[in-house]
């Protein structure tokens, strides 16, 4: 036999080999299955391949670090720094902006209660210097053309919280997750340093918080989101002001009625059910929050949060000024559960977004759903 | 299901090729037949029956013409209504796809053009009529070719077709042809043309003047790898299964000439075009003037090839004047100037020809044009350019190297050195090639 037949044999034995394994690792029912399906059968049929091909999850490591060898630090949207993941954060669309800074400052003129405006820059903005090629790289300016443009706009409606140069200060300390597009326990600290002035409070200094760490291995949105894995996973902490002890209730409403309760701002017993350890901080994220505190305010100011995911790191600070504090996730919350919220009973409102979610969609259409008639404070 | 699917390539390619191998060769062509049948309704669900009914009917114009041997002008007509209409056919579609977005099947230039070329042929009697209609659909439609050819004039896969060979070395040969087409495409092609992509987002007055040298060299390297990927797809699954096309690619980026680079790049498209149009207008037997009409009407149908709207044209008027420059100016002259100035000179008309594929209108590609010759003002270099480099720095070494035709010399030395060494090292390298592109099909 002549060597080109031996080659002939060798490419026929390797497409038969993945075949082959594939039927051996059990994987033809669901080929099967997905050729048999009704919509797009062809379709199916390659992802159902892509999923369960021998070696997949290999090959696309492989390719991952392939290209990022070949110099592609960043996939997907991410960027692959040393030793963390970042969200590339692009404005979409200039009208989103302009629809968010129009509904609070109808928000504003609605309700006409002392407002902030705290947009948190994402961690490219902040630790530029660890974006790949970050002297080229094709940056948002999150500072100028979104937090000073915003804080501009609605100067004398809201008061602007800028938390940019505190965290610039800070950037070489742990204050953005690896892994995760937020601010860890420790930049929500810092974040609520510069919030507790502009809201009329005296901060509390870091030392004043005991903190326990939950968690020395976790992996957030950004590590799924990107395909590189040789990222170190995420320490999650979690503060409480260690000085006086305080007494907290924690409810939680959900869209379809449903409401759960905590007595503490981290119910351990949530990872222990199977949620993911950022289900521990303040219970998790649902459309609707309410955190009473006891035996502690300083004040009878009541707080009205609306904001997205990154409240979980600086509320628990926050936290200790208020005797009562709502949060809305405007991103989840539904009409008939904002009409609820009585904006009335609050004397704060605060707006809290990442930069990204700011941007990145309409956060505030769903205020138009608050109840009109409101009782006097 | 493409080619390029996992699908293809790891479930029904093998299962075909051992089909093909088992069957007697008069039976293979049926197989073949029906698994580009089954291919293409995967892909473009009932438009396959457009695609066969222009195959019928070139099939049945052809026996209509060895009907009408006694009646030459009823065969003339019948020969002129029915590649007119093939053409017809194309160009309408091409039309409506400009004015409306229309879709348009998959393949249907290469059938309509194939279908018209035979019945040219079978006309001046160059080729006889096709009593087989499943060896006739196996020449005008086998499934990989219709992507981006080789678009091969029927009389060239006759022979073939009757008596189909495949062997294990056939399969071997084939399965590399394949697998580097498939690389091409997947890790070359897609790649570059992404990088080409993000370039091209950046409106020409935001455009430094390296960014639209670097867009327009992506497009050239995107457009090659692309198509010859195809190519050499089609090819390498035409060995598997016993057909021989010819190679479509030859090193287009060393050409030192206009003329090289024609019969380089597109190569079979190029000789069709020649064939059926250049030969058939009378040069080189004709005057200078008709030979200047025909460079004229050559160029511009080639590049309608790559799609019907103004700036194909203009390329075409583009690159006839460089022909003709070539042909009536410069011949004297290039015969004194060492080639690599001429390659140079060759490499920068290509690349600003492919300024009329960026743009899309003329006053787009005309701002580009002004930009990269800095008539617009613009700064010599972005931000976006270097971070680009650098992000994508070895994919474009690769594609450079690639580009160049010094892998094809390296392996040309290296099968002269040790033609059985070179057998193994080749056969290994599909391999790895095989799993390295699985890796970027995922």
């Amino acid at each position: 036999m002549k060597m080109r037949s031996y080659s002939g044999l060798a490419f026929l034995a390797a497409l038969f080999l993945v075949p082959a394994l594939l039927l051996q690792g059990g994987g033809g029912g669901a080929l099967l299955q997905a050729v048999s399906a009704q919509d797009q059968p062809f379709q199916q049929l390659e992802s159902a391949l892509k999923e369960r091909l021998p070696g997949a999850e290999f090959l696309r490591r492989f390719q991952i670090s392939l290209k990022y060898a070949g110099g592609s630090k960043q996939q997907n949207g991410v960027f692959i720094s040393e030793d963390m993941l970042m969200l590339d954060v692009q404005l979409k669309s200039q009208a989103i902006i302009n629809a968010n800074i129009t509904k609070m400052l109808d928000f504003v003129d609605q309700f006409q209660r002392n407002s902030y405006v705290m947009l948190i820059p994402t961690a490219c903005a902040v630790q530029q210097s660890k974006v790949p090629y970050d002297t080229v790289a094709p940056l948002y300016n999150q500072k100028q053309q979104l937090l000073d443009d915003v804080y501009r706009r609605v100067s004398g409606y809201l008061t602007p919280i800028d938390v940019y140069p505190t965290l610039r200060n800070h950037q070489e300390e742990y204050i953005y997750y690896r892994t995760d597009n937020t601010t860890t326990g420790l930049g929500g600290y810092y974040i609520y340093a510069v919030a507790a002035q502009k809201l009329g409070l005296k901060p509390r200094g870091l030392h004043e918080f005991s903190v326990e760490h939950l968690d020395y291995n976790y992996y957030g949105d950004l590590y799924a989101r990107s395909p590189y894995r040789e990222i170190p996973p995420d320490r999650i902490s979690a503060y409480s002001m260690s000085k006086y002890w305080r007494y907290y209730t924690v409810t939680h409403y959900e869209n379809d009625g449903s409401s759960r309760r905590y007595y503490t701002l981290y119910p351990q017993f949530r990872e222990a059910l199977g949620g993911d350890v950022k289900q521990v901080i303040l219970g998790g994220v649902s459309p609707i929050v309410t955190i009473d505190v006891g035996n502690a305010a300083e004040s009878t100011r009541q707080l009205l949060i609306f904001g997205d995911r990154s409240m979980q790191s600086y509320l628990p600070f926050l936290l200790i000024h208020y005797p009562k504090v709502t949060f809305v996730d405007t991103t989840s919350v539904s009409p008939s559960l904002l009409e609820q919220v009585d904006v009335s009973r609050y004397n704060q409102i605060l707006f809290a977004y990442m930069a990204d979610s700011f941007i990145g969609s309409d956060q505030l259409s769903i205020l138009s759903w608050l109840p009109q008639k409101q009782e006097p404070a | 299901m493409h080619p390029y699917n996992l699908t293809f390539l790891y479930l029904l390619l093998p299962v075909s090729v051992v089909v093909c191998l088992l069957l007697p060769p008069r039976m293979r062509a049926y197989a073949v037949v029906a698994l580009s049948a089954f291919c293409y309704a995967s892909l473009e669900g009932e438009r396959i029956l457009l695609i066969a009914a222009v195959i019928l009917a070139n099939y049945l114009a052809a026996r209509l013409l060895v009907r009408c041997e006694g009646a030459p002008r009823l065969r003339a007509l019948a020969a002129a209504v029915s590649a007119g209409a093939d053409l017809a056919l194309f160009v309408l579609y091409g039309v409506l796809e400009q004015l409306y977005g229309l879709h348009v099947p998959l393949g249907l230039g290469v059938v309509c053009l194939t279908g018209a070329g035979y019945l040219a042929d079978c006309y001046y009697g160059y080729v006889a009529a096709e009593r087989s209609l499943v060896s006739f659909a196996l020449a005008v439609g086998f499934f990989p070719r219709l992507y981006a050819g080789p678009l091969v004039y029927y009389g060239r896969l006759a022979p073939q077709l009757h008596r189909m060979r495949v062997s294990l070395d056939r399969v071997g040969r084939g399965g590399r042809v394949f697998v580097q087409g498939l690389a091409k495409k997947v890790i070359l092609g897609d790649g570059i043309y992404q990088i080409y992509a993000r370039l091209h987002e950046v409106h020409y007055y935001n455009a430094a003047i390296l960014h639209v040298w670097m867009m327009v060299i992506c497009l050239s390297l995107a457009t090659f790898f692309l198509l010859s990927g195809f190519c050499d797809m089609a090819r390498g699954l035409g060995m598997l299964f016993g057909i021989d096309l010819p190679e479509n690619f030859r090193d287009p980026f060393r050409s030192i000439s206009i003329n090289d680079f024609f019969s380089r790049f597109n190569i079979t498209v190029n000789r069709f075009m020649r064939k059926y149009v250049y030969t058939a207008f009378g040069t080189p037997q004709g005057g200078t003037l008709s030979g200047i009409f025909n460079i004229l009407l050559l160029s511009i149908l080639i590049g309608l090839w790559y799609g019907i709207r103004l700036n194909m044209v203009v390329w075409g008027l583009y690159f006839s004047a460089l022909v003709l420059c070539e042909k009536f100016l410069l011949r004297r002259i290039a015969e004194t100037v060492p080639p690599v100035l001429r390659w140079i000179g060759c490499t920068i008309a290509v690349q600003v020809s492919f300024v009329l594929f960026a743009g899309n209108t003329l006053k787009q590609s005309v701002d580009y044009l002004r930009v990269m010759f800095g008539l617009s003002g613009a700064d010599f270099l972005s931000n976006e350019v270097l971070y680009l480099l650098n992000s994508n720095y070895l994919l474009l070494l690769v594609a450079i190297f690639c580009a160049s035709g010094m892998g094809r010399i390296l392996a040309g030395f290296c099968r002269r050195v040790s033609p059985r060494l070179w057998e193994l090292v080749s056969m290994l390298l599909t391999l790895l090639l095989l799993a390295v592109t699985t890796a970027f099909m995922l």
